[in-house]
């Protein structure tokens, strides 16, 4: 059912100004973790280091013992045989250093590389609840839009009474706030069987007469129960608009403009998708070396594509790998292997804003070297 | 099975039996192991600052001051016609002891004792052209590696100043 107000009431609480210092944050922690693990580094190696100094110091110690024992003949047996033990010991000792030097290197280097993985995936993970956010924020205000449009009285007239001063006055009003608001391709008005009866931009696009009785965004708006609520259509080739991707939001215009009145019909606004989508996927904040190799995706929760970077079509399912990580987190980041290469996968869910979220999911992501 | 070089030092091994463990002490010159009886080492020293003697032979290297003890440095890179690594700083010095003649010997590698099972010892190989043949008394065979034994006196007699005009004195 319609009600996307209820669906999505969900992840409204986060305020999007945390993204952005939160990264920060993680940052400077990654950065005196690095540091510390670079110490603990130099620390160990300088204590290995006097290990082996001192382990060649003992060697030629009991060298010259077993040299002097030589020398003493069979007085000296019971001495050598201390300072050939002695020179065993120290041999286990380098040894024992050998392996513990080998395991830092090891280990040094391979906590090195896990901050440097974390470091990138937040900052992706960061990056993609941005992008997210910006859409929820954007397209919240267009569920305001079509509740408050559809009160207009120009429409209820049009759809009480369909005299062709009504629907050519209506056509004038959507045109006007066309003018307004120009992130709309088309407003499209029908009667309560779903026939366009006005639209805001007829000489762009010859709606008028076209039938949406059978799309989600119309059925859904005549089913809603009051003006509170409105319809959703997902990000889709709209045939209203010459196959544009565009996403419609509807609401029921009602008898006497009234939040209660019946549905007389129906208002559906015709979303520029790519307007909003295109220049957040396009302008990621990432260095010029990384543009070419950054990719971006904004999904439904099912995996099937709503924008993207690399110019996959709206409605294409993502092949990636582990994609059930992306659909139960709000907000994280892992390596998997995609293209025969590994990747660095930040995402993060619609965090929602005031009363509404897409509930989508963003994926920013970066090829690793291994 | 195979007896120690004929040649081998009198005053050294013939105290020594044929068939009962030798103990040898072995270092490197330029990745060649050599290995010198543990009778004739003194000590094993860290590197000495020596004095060059004007004049000497190129072998020699200078001498130096041990507790009171006069040792002739000797450039065994030199006297073996090794070819000398580029920086052997921070290596060993072998010092060596003849009836009172010390002779000091800068060696690189791991420094080590061997005890030497003389049925794995050969005869020196006439085809060994990395070291004169003459100062070598035998080759004892390992595993991985071989170590070749140095003959002690042809060895002393070799750093003997005359050594250098009349070549060794003993043709092989």
């Amino acid at each position: 059912m319609s009600t996307a107000a209820t669906n999505h009431s969900v992840a409204t609480s986060k305020p999007a100004a945390k993204p952005a210092a939160g990264g920060d944050d993680t940052v400077r922690d990654e950065s005196n973790v690095t540091a510390m693990v670079d110490e603990l580094s130099v620390a160990l190696e300088a204590a290995i280091g006097e290990i082996h100094a001192v382990n060649s110091e003992t060697k030629v110690l009991s060298l010259n013992a077993r040299i002097e024992a030589a020398r003493a003949g069979t007085h000296g047996a019971a001495f050598g045989v201390v300072a050939e033990e002695m020179q065993t010991l120290s041999e286990k000792t380098e040894q024992i250093a050998s392996v513990m030097a080998n395991r830092t290197r090891e280990k040094t280097s391979d906590l090195m590389h896990l901050i440097d993985q974390t470091v990138r995936g937040t900052r992706l993970s960061d990056l993609a609840l941005v992008n997210i956010d910006l859409v929820d924020r954007n397209l919240y205000e267009r569920t305001c839009d079509v509740r408050w449009w559809a009160t207009d009285g120009s429409l209820v007239d049009a759809l009480t009474d369909p005299t062709p001063e009504n629907t050519a006055f209506a056509s004038k009003r959507l045109g006007v706030i066309l003018s307004a608001y120009t992130v709309y391709f088309d407003l499209v008005l029908c009667d309560a069987a779903g026939k366009i009866v006005a639209n805001g931009r007829p000489s762009q696009y010859d709606n008028v007469g076209k039938s949406q009785a059978s799309e989600p965004w119309f059925t859904q708006a005549m089913a809603s129960r009051s003006g509170d609520e409105y319809s959703f259509q997902s990000a889709h080739l709209s045939s209203l608009v010459l196959g544009q991707p565009a996403l419609v939001y509807g609401a029921a215009v009602r008898e006497g403009g009234e939040s209660n009145g019946r549905p007389l019909g129906a208002l559906g606004i015709v979303f520029n998708w790519p307007g909003l989508a295109d220049p957040i996927m396009q302008h990621i904040p990432v260095s010029p070396s990384e543009q070419s190799s950054t990719r971006a995706y904004i999904i439904t929760p099912q995996g099937e594509v709503v924008a993207s970077r690399g110019g996959e079509s709206v409605g294409t399912r993502l092949n990636l790998p582990d994609l059930h990580r992306i659909a139960g987190s709000d907000k994280g980041f892992y390596v998997a292997s995609f293209e025969d290469q590994p990747w660095s996968i930040g995402h993060a869910r619609a965090p929602g804003f005031e009363t509404y979220s897409t509930g989508w999911h963003s994926i920013v992501m970066q090829p690793v070297s291994n | 099975m195979i007896p120690p070089a004929p040649n081998a030092s009198p005053s050294v091994t013939s105290n020594t039996d044929e068939g009962s463990p030798r103990r040898v002490v072995t270092f490197g010159l330029n990745d060649v192991l050599l290995g010198i009886d543990i009778r004739v080492v003194q000590e094993i020293n860290r590197t000495l600052d020596y004095t060059a003697v004007p004049g000497s032979p190129r072998h020699i290297a200078g001498v130096v001051n041990l507790r009171g003890n006069v040792v002739t440095v000797i450039d065994a890179h030199e006297l073996l016609r090794l070819t000398a690594p580029p920086n052997h700083d921070g290596g060993h010095n072998l010092i060596l002891t003849f009836d009172g003649e010390r002779i000091g010997i800068p060696v690189e590698g791991e420094l080590d004792i061997l005890d030497i099972d003389p049925a794995r010892l050969s005869p020196r190989p006439t085809n060994l052209r990395a070291i004169d043949a003459r100062l070598i008394e035998s080759v004892y065979l390992r595993d991985n590696d071989v170590v070749i034994l140095l003959d002690p006196d042809a060895f002393l007699a070799a750093t003997l100043p005359s050594a250098e005009s009349a070549e060794l004195p003993r043709a092989a």
